[in-house]
């Protein structure tokens, strides 16, 4: 087995460190937070420099770290592209934040649009499918940070795992948005100078000739650009990549967030800071074959080769690379899935007259017991739930059409919407189980695409927009 | 020496990417072949092969013995048939995603040039 390039100690002390500004940044912006907005939007207030980094740093995953170059040693060359395009939902997404401000000022969750535009059923189907999504995605970030701990530097496995979780956790239930927003900024910061120290430390050491050599010889078809199954992922990622930030309350809570007139330039900005990101990422694990590093798992690809070629230096990067884009991702999805199971079920289904104190609360307690789920799914270390996040492709890549043609169209068909969802999840996972991985968001998409185009050119429905200005915050209400 | 147990993938590879492990005493130097050629040698016990064009693979693991540095206690052999989707396929399934992408992005361009204009109030 490999052994750890770090020691415990090491890993603590920068664990330690890291937490302990995490925690107190949470605690620092919090204090201001003195309205439900306050703390689960930021004051609805951000600017362009803090929302494209929150935007861009909630992109990067533990997903992006570990499994870009997992694609280019897997797929090669598309591989590593088709993960780079990603960034297209992001900036796909940067009209339709202003268009999102725009029509609901005084919204919270992309429920509160589903359940507005569609109705209920659309709304409980687009409800499980973004629990579902949001869990798998937790639960792959919990699990990564534990395995990636534990072969850098030989912390255990569980305590690695909780530690990360229960930091996220703590700063998020004192900070609310503004401090996932904060921490963001500088945790994208530190994600861009490790991948850029990462690429010129691998390519000044390993010219891209010899790995080009390299890879003709051993490896053909990572080159190869007709190689069937990377053709079939570069359109499959784009939409899985759609489908997620379409959906996902992640990002509409940021729409929401951001101060008027700043969603767009900030999503654009940081599509287009996020593309070089897996390309960065990815291009490393090509270099793996010439320096002779054996990968006995496709995961581990990525800190392998720049432990072996930066050495302690290497390792010392690569976690707190990863541990930010942890970080970063765990916070914003904890208070995303939060402010959703607020809104949508405590707030509109058990307790429709709360004021703004009470769903402070809840919205605090909803983060803690959400937190308390992940961590005992990941408990089990269980590697399928890893995989579960492929699954979700199916299911999120079937929303893009009712979010999309609901926010621009106002004769979207609301049956057709639901229905659209619903077959077009089936569709995917088929695709998943008779194809392969890489056509589940497609196959989710294109059924999903038929239904809500042919149900709303044949029975259309008209909508008022104004249906959508007149959600209230709770404080006017209560 | 007992001689170390192979495991390969149990179906075809679409991808050409794939696990090869195998399970033996920690300690002792492996050299895992594939088609009778040198892949790796080293004490892990497994090791991910990428990059494989179409055809059949072979591979066998054995130990190197300490003392006289030959290879010995060889395992028994395994196959990897690696066998890609059809290319016509692979097309087909790239140009319908790619429509599918650009009706999206049509939406958006077209209400976002519209929302601007005022013209979804």
């Amino acid at each position: 087995m490999n052994e750890p390039v770090l020691s415990p100690n090491t890993g603590w002390i920068i664990l330690g460190a890291f937490s302990v500004l995490w925690i107190f940044l949470g605690w620092y912006w919090g204090r201001r937070a003195k309205s439900f907005d306050d703390h689960v939007l930021a004051g609805r207030n951000v600017g362009v420099a803090l929302g494209t980094a929150t935007a861009m740093a909630t992109w990067v995953t533990s997903n992006t770290t570990m499994a870009a170059p997992q694609l280019a040693y897997q797929l090669g060359i598309w591989g590593m592209v088709g993960y780079s395009l990603g960034c297209v939902g992001l900036m796909m997404f940067a009209p339709m934040a202003e268009r999102i401000k725009h029509l609901i000022p005084n919204g919270y969750t992309s429920g509160d649009f589903v359940r507005t535009r569609y109705g209920k059923r659309a709304w409980q189907v687009f409800l499980l499918i973004s629990f579902f999504y949001g869990l798998g995605w937790l639960v792959s970030m919990g699990m990564a940070g534990g395995i990636l701990l534990e072969a850098l530097t030989g912390i255990p496995y569980l305590v690695g795992m909780l530690t990360i979780t229960i930091v996220c956790v703590g700063y998020t239930l004192l900070g609310g948005l503004s401090a996932v927003v904060g921490t963001d900024f500088i945790q994208s910061i530190l994600i861009m100078i490790g991948l850029v120290v990462v690429g010129i430390a691998t390519f000044s050491t390993v010219p891209a000739a010899e790995v080009h050599a390299r890879l003709a010889e051993d490896r053909p078809e990572l080159l190869n650009l007709l190689m069937p199954a990377s053709l079939m992922f570069l359109f499959n990622n784009l939409l899985f990549g759609v489908g997620e930030i379409f959906h996902s309350n992640v990002w509409w809570s940021r729409a929401f967030a951001f101060r008027r007139g700043t969603g767009f330039r900030a999503f654009f900005v940081a599509g287009l800071a996020w593309l070089p990101v897996p390309i960065a990422a990815g291009a490393v694990a090509l270099a793996a074959p010439v320096l002779g590093v054996n990968v006995p798992a496709l995961d581990m690809v990525g800190p392998l080769v720049v432990g072996k070629l930066l050495g302690t230096a290497g390792a010392i990067v690569i976690l707190i690379i990863v541990f930010s884009s942890l970080a970063s991702s765990l916070d914003s999805l904890l208070a995303a899935t939060s402010d959703l199971l607020v809104e949508d079920v405590y707030r509109h289904i058990f307790r429709p007259n709360a004021g703004g104190r009470e769903l402070r609360w809840a919205a605090r307690g909803i983060i803690l017991v959400i937190g308390g789920i992940s961590i005992a799914l990941c408990w089990g270390r269980l590697t399928t739930l890893a995989e579960m996040i492929q699954f979700t492709g199916a299911f999120v890549s079937s929303t893009i059409f009712p979010i999309a043609t609901g926010l621009y169209w106002k004769t979207t068909n609301r049956h057709a919407a639901a229905l659209g969802m619903l077959l077009g999840s089936g569709a995917g996972l088929w695709a998943y189980f008779e194809i392969g991985f890489y056509t589940a968001a497609l196959a989710g998409a294109s059924v999903s695409m038929i239904c809500v185009l042919a149900g709303t050119l044949l029975f259309p429905q008209p909508f008022s927009w104004d249906e959508l200005k007149e959600l209230r915050r709770p404080e006017e209400e209560t | 020496m007992p001689s170390p147990r192979i495991v390969c993938p149990s179906g075809p590879s679409d991808t050409g990417a794939y696990r090869i492990s195998w399970k033996g005493p920690e300690g002792p130097t492996y050299v895992l072949e594939e088609n009778g050629a040198v892949l790796y040698q080293g004490p892990e016990q497994a090791s991910t092969v990428s990059g494989r064009e179409k055809g059949s693979y072979t591979y066998r693991v054995g130990v190197i013995d300490r003392v006289s540095g030959e290879t010995s206690s060889w395992s028994q052999t395994c196959h990897v048939e690696v066998s890609p989707p059809p290319l016509s396929l692979a097309l087909g399934l790239m140009g319908t995603g790619c429509m599918v992408f650009l009706v999206v992005l049509l939406i958006i361009i077209r209400g976002h040039k519209a929302h601007r204009r005022g013209e979804l109030e």
